[in-house]
């Protein structure tokens, strides 16, 4: 299981909520829903693999961490 | 024997001062050699010929002008100290061929005079130096100085202003009657600071003065909107980020500033999803500001590019300078296609607030660069109230002081307050 954060292609973005209920079909428990078209979910490898190339999809990555230094740190 | 004279204070070097005003200069030379004598009062004879000499100098010291003379020697079974030989006029240290010499001045007089086996010289003091700390090296309100916010007419006054951060301090005495909203995207934490970064980039953004009247904050009048995307531990999830990118667009904030961000190597693209999160909130009024990154250690020739999200087209970059202009050492590069430096700011040594009981930190970082920006487009919103963000952007770009430095360094160069 994957954190991923999916970017729905401008194209299909007043068919969001189509989109995702496509996406939770093909097994993705989906956590957030913006309205500029990002999906925020998880899961398995093989779901990935194969919503991946989807054409309703412009980007799937991974979810990062933003980090910053410990209180104790001089550069912040 | 005679005590030196000590003085009481620390030696301070006035050759600074010297220069540019030489009656001040010596007045206060003079008040300060007799708070911090270089000498003791007391000599040292330095034999010509070293140890050799030691008895027959000690003869003439005797006989010809009556001193009382001490030898190290004598006290072989115990520790010399002074306390020991206070009726003693000088004390020869055996093995060095020198003579500590306190004597009454017409005395003294005499062992001036011409005589070819030993060289006079006065003792010294000895100091501590002055301690010298990041702290104190530069004045603490350099930051609102060089980015000029103390000559402003605007304070940002009503204009909403988020900051995305590890929350806030809202019991801080400073902040005292200030409008102020807070929301945590973290979940089991909540908006109270526990960390420090975040209430540490408010106080440059949204604060006003510390007790003494120095100020630290750029646009003192704002709307504060305190968002916590980062836990106490300084993390945070994307989908934090992107929440409280999304909140701070629909309360209407104006300006959104993000001092945090993951680390992006050579050649690798922006994330669309955090750009898509700024053209949103663009579309809603809010302009975007976040840090460069500090990957960089430039002493050391390592360059980073832009870290994620201030590589996106849709915000602005801040990278850091000290306050002699120069860029911070670990201030990060242009160095991929899409992630330039928009703009520089102060973010070495900058003072600021921090939860109590502490109150007041210096931090450097261009997480420190990134809230002057954003303060300064608070200002910017105040003087244009029906600009678009992105009018508000492009003044911030071409307000800007320009710096003999390169463009992937410091972008339009340092920001400026209207």
């Amino acid at each position: 299981m994957r954190q991923i954060v999916i970017t729905i292609s401008a194209y299909y973005l007043d068919r969001m909520d189509k989109v995702a209920d496509t996406l939770r079909e093909e097994g993705v428990t989906i956590t957030r829903l913006y309205e500029f078209g990002v999906i925020v979910g998880y899961a398995e490898e093989d779901t990935i693999a194969r919503i991946r190339h989807q054409k309703e999809i412009a980007s799937l990555r991974d979810e990062k961490e933003a980090e910053i230094p410990p209180p104790g740190e001089d550069i912040q | 024997m005679k005590p030196p004279v000590l003085g009481k204070k620390h030696l301070r070097d006035y050759s600074a001062t010297e220069s540019s005003s030489g009656e001040f200069s010596r007045e206060i030379m003079a008040k300060d050699t007799a708070e911090n004598p270089l000498h003791t009062g007391r000599y040292l004879l330095i034999l010509r010929d070293g140890v050799k000499d030691v008895m027959k100098t000690t003869r003439l010291l005797e006989t010809k002008w009556g001193f009382l003379v001490a030898n190290t020697a004598d006290f072989i079974t115990e520790t010399m100290c002074e306390s020991r030989i206070k009726d003693a006029d000088a004390l020869f240290y055996n093995e060095l061929g020198i003579a500590l010499v306190a004597a009454d001045d017409d005395k003294m007089k005499l062992l001036h005079a011409e005589h070819a086996d030993y060289i006079v010289e006065p003792e010294k003091v000895v100091y501590i130096p002055d301690d010298v700390t990041v702290d104190t090296a530069v004045e603490s309100s350099w930051g609102i100085k060089a980015v000029r916010a103390h000559e402003s007419v605007y304070t940002g006054e009503g204009v909403k202003l988020a900051v995305l951060d590890t929350g806030f301090d809202v019991r801080h005495p400073d902040f005292k009657g200030r409008n102020l909203t807070t929301f945590s995207f973290v979940p089991d934490e909540t908006a109270e600071d526990l960390h420090g970064h975040g209430t540490h980039c408010i106080g440059i953004a949204c604060g006003s003065s510390d007790q003494q009247g120095v100020r630290y904050g750029v646009a003192p009048g704002v709307q504060i909107y305190a968002g916590k995307v980062l836990n106490n531990g300084g993390r945070g999830a994307q989908a934090w980020i992107l929440d409280g990118m999304t909140w701070a667009a629909n309360n209407g904030c104006r300006v959104l500033s993000m001092s945090l961000g993951s680390k992006v190597l050579p050649g690798q693209s922006y994330d669309i999803a955090y750009e898509r999160a700024a053209r949103f909130a663009l579309s809603k009024g809010t302009l975007v500001v976040a840090a460069a990154g500090n990957d960089s250690r430039r002493s050391e020739n390592r360059f980073s590019p832009v870290s994620s999200p201030a590589d996106c087209p849709s915000i602005l970059a801040v990278g850091a300078v000290d306050s002699a202009l120069q860029v911070a050492d670990f201030s990060n590069r242009a160095l991929n296609q899409e992630g330039l430096v928009d703009l520089a700011a102060p973010g070495v040594a900058i003072y600021s607030s921090w939860p109590m009981p502490s109150r007041y930190r210096t931090l450097s970082g261009t997480s420190m660069a990134t809230p002057h920006v954003a303060g300064i487009a608070a200002l910017l919103c105040k003087k244009f109230p029906d600009a678009a963000p992105a009018e508000i952007g492009r003044e911030l770009l071409r307000s800007a002081g320009s710096l003999p430095l390169p463009t992937e360094d410091v972008g339009a160069g340092i920001s400026l307050a209207p």
